[in-house]
């Protein structure tokens, strides 16, 4: 070994040779870099197919009822009857109740995964009383059949679009907050939650009411839930006791 | 080496490495939330947890590399640049792992009424269960180090602490690495429906442990002799001709210690082998300007009396050496700290 292969790092300048070995590194460390990066972003958790387009708001009308959530039954632009749910934009139930169904007008922004639907109000004052317009009539819960169903818990309002994606375990922390402020919670059903035929039905307690917080320790967990499948509209949601749900990992 | 203490003592090298860092890491995370966005043309992937998630892998990818460096720098001495600054990618490496940090915390921990840190600490309590194991834990565990390792990078807390008690404290890198591997093979590739996440993690601890053999079993091997000894106990090393000129022959005392017998032209002198600054073999060094020169960092030593030139102050110990019969001998005790220790000449120039 000569003087030339001697690296010191103080020195002005480095010897030709690690010159030449530094810029072949700092070139494959790039490549790799990139191409790492590109391998690995490329083959992550799917985001599914919701979407949240919080700054376009939206007016709707229609009828404002708690069944067992906050939710908006209102015709669309093409007159079709929608259910939606509605919700607030942080991770918190609004702080509004219909215990009987009421006319309002709502000024909120949609969160969209596929045919579901459901309404983010930035401020409560978003949501105003109407009159004299034709409101659709209210839905009459349909009873699908008894079920067992298998999947993970979310919450509904990341799983239909405010996250992207909304489940998986790393969401946990987040679905257990939106859990503990009384949103919305779904099964995702099926094996790939973030596939676009992936369906998530509400899943409330024996007496259609919602579990509430005390799910919150479930969340992101694969669960087994033995139960009654509902149809209210739009909705579908599968009604068990709290004791029929049961984590399997 | 410092004679005062600066933020960073700026080099043209020290800034090219900062660079091709920098563009390392913003190629990983841009080209991950590119590939994430592309992957998906359908959807509408969320930018911020795509970059959360870059972020979180490109720590762990840089992690990896700043632990090839050290056994790849004693496989061969090429690598030896990289080493010199490795600390630069220790401090990158926190900060991109903070960043990924604050922004899981704030995305999937706030936006609530709960204080997004108690949310962080209690949202999952399964410590009972592997797959549901509460993995941001091993996360923080792992950035807890990594900050401890890099608010104590700069060489003001190497002479403070002492050079032992700074490397002990270094070492905790491997710890960490193992919390960031756990923390990724029970959190992200749990949901992961492509291997390929898993696979990243288990290769990355597969060839960090590969390599710490490799390195490790070399060094076994190297030219490093356990000296027999005299009756009046000097270490045999050898004739004066089994030292290239300007550097060493490793003497293994057989009580723990090596030391670093230099020759420069007929001159013999012995110098611990272990650098004041963090342990670096100063034996597989060079003689430069009439200095020991430490082949991790630069670091200087008059082989006579171990100190640096003025104006450092670091110090090692040194040996006395003798020639009997044509053969070099050193004396496995050290002079005192900073004393001057006669070289032996040989019979030639």
């Amino acid at each position: 070994m000569n003087d030339d292969d001697f690296y010191v790092g103080w020195r002005p300048k480095a010897h030709a040779a690690d010159r030449r070995f530094l810029l072949g590194a700092a070139i494959g460390l790039g490549v790799a870099a990139l191409g790492a990066g590109a391998a690995l972003g490329a083959r992550g958790l799917a985001p599914g197919p919701g979407e949240w387009r919080q700054d376009d708001l939206h007016v709707y009308s229609g009828l404002l009822m708690q069944d067992p959530y906050l939710r908006l039954r209102f015709r669309d632009t093409s007159g079709d009857v929608r259910d939606a749910l509605v919700v607030g934009y942080g991770k918190n139930a609004l702080p509004v109740t219909a215990a009987s169904p009421r006319a309002v007008t709502i000024r909120a922004s949609a969160i969209e995964r596929g045919r579901a639907l459901m309404l983010a109000v930035p401020d409560p004052a978003n949501i105003q009383d109407a009159t004299g317009a034709r409101m659709p009539a209210t839905p009459a819960p349909q009873i699908v059949g008894e079920t067992l169903l298998v999947g993970e818990l979310v919450d509904a309002k990341c799983w239909y679009g405010a996250m992207r994606p909304g489940y998986g375990k790393p969401h946990k922390g987040c679905a257990a907050l939106c859990i503990q402020g009384r949103l919305p919670i779904a099964l995702c059903t099926s094996s790939a939650c973030g596939d676009a035929e992936a369906v998530a039905p509400l899943l409330v307690d024996e007496n259609g009411a919602p579990h509430g917080p005390r799910l919150a320790a479930f969340a992101a967990d694969p669960i087994a839930v033995t139960g009654v499948l509902v149809r209210s509209g739009d909705l579908l949601s599968v009604r068990a006791a709290i004791g029929d749900i049961r984590r399997l990992g | 080496m410092s004679a005062t203490y600066k933020a960073v003592q700026w080099t043209p090298a020290k800034i090219g490495y900062d660079a091709v860092t920098a563009f390392g890491v913003l190629g990983f995370v841009a080209s991950y939330i590119a590939a994430g966005i592309s992957a998906a043309p359908d959807a509408h992937p969320s930018e911020i947890q795509l970059a959360m998630r870059a972020l979180g892998a490109a720590a762990f990818v840089l992690f990896t590399v700043i632990l090839l460096i050290g056994p790849a720098a004693r496989m061969s001495r090429r690598f030896l640049p990289l080493l010199y600054n490795r600390r630069h990618l220790g401090v990158t490496c926190f900060a991109v792992a903070a960043t990924h940090a604050a922004l899981s915390i704030v995305w999937y921990h706030g936006f609530a009424q709960i204080n997004p840190l108690v949310s962080l600490l209690t949202a999952n309590p399964r410590f009972d269960s592997i797959t549901g194991f509460p993995f941001e834990f091993l996360g923080i565990g792992a950035l807890a180090i990594l900050f401890l390792m890099a608010a104590t990078s700069h060489d003001f807390w190497n002479a403070l602490l002492g050079p032992r008690l700074w490397k002990a404290l270094h070492m905790a890198a491997y710890p960490a690495y193992a919390l960031i591997v756990a923390h990724g093979l029970l959190g992200v590739t749990q949901s992961e429906p492509s291997p390929l996440h898993a696979a990243a993690f288990g290769a990355g601890a597969a060839i960090v442990a590969a390599a710490h053999l490799a390195a490790g079993l070399r060094e076994r091997a190297r030219d490093r002799i356990i000296a027999a000894t005299t009756a009046d106990g000097w270490l045999h090393v050898g004739a004066p001709e089994l030292i290239p000129d300007k550097r060493a022959r490793i003497v293994d005392t057989g009580a723990g210690a090596r030391i670093a017998v230099f020759r420069e032209g007929a001159r013999i002198t012995a110098i611990s082998n272990r650098c004041r600054h963090q342990g670096g073999p100063l034996g597989e060094g060079r003689i430069i300007d009439g200095c020991v020169t430490c082949p991790w960092h630069g670091f200087q030593y008059r082989p006579e009396d171990g100190v640096s030139p003025p104006p450092y102050r670091e110090r090692v110990a040194t040996y006395p050496t003798k020639i009997v019969g044509g053969e070099v001998f050193v004396h496995p005790h050290p002079a005192p700290l900073g004393a001057v220790t006669a070289p032996s000449i040989t019979g030639r120039s």
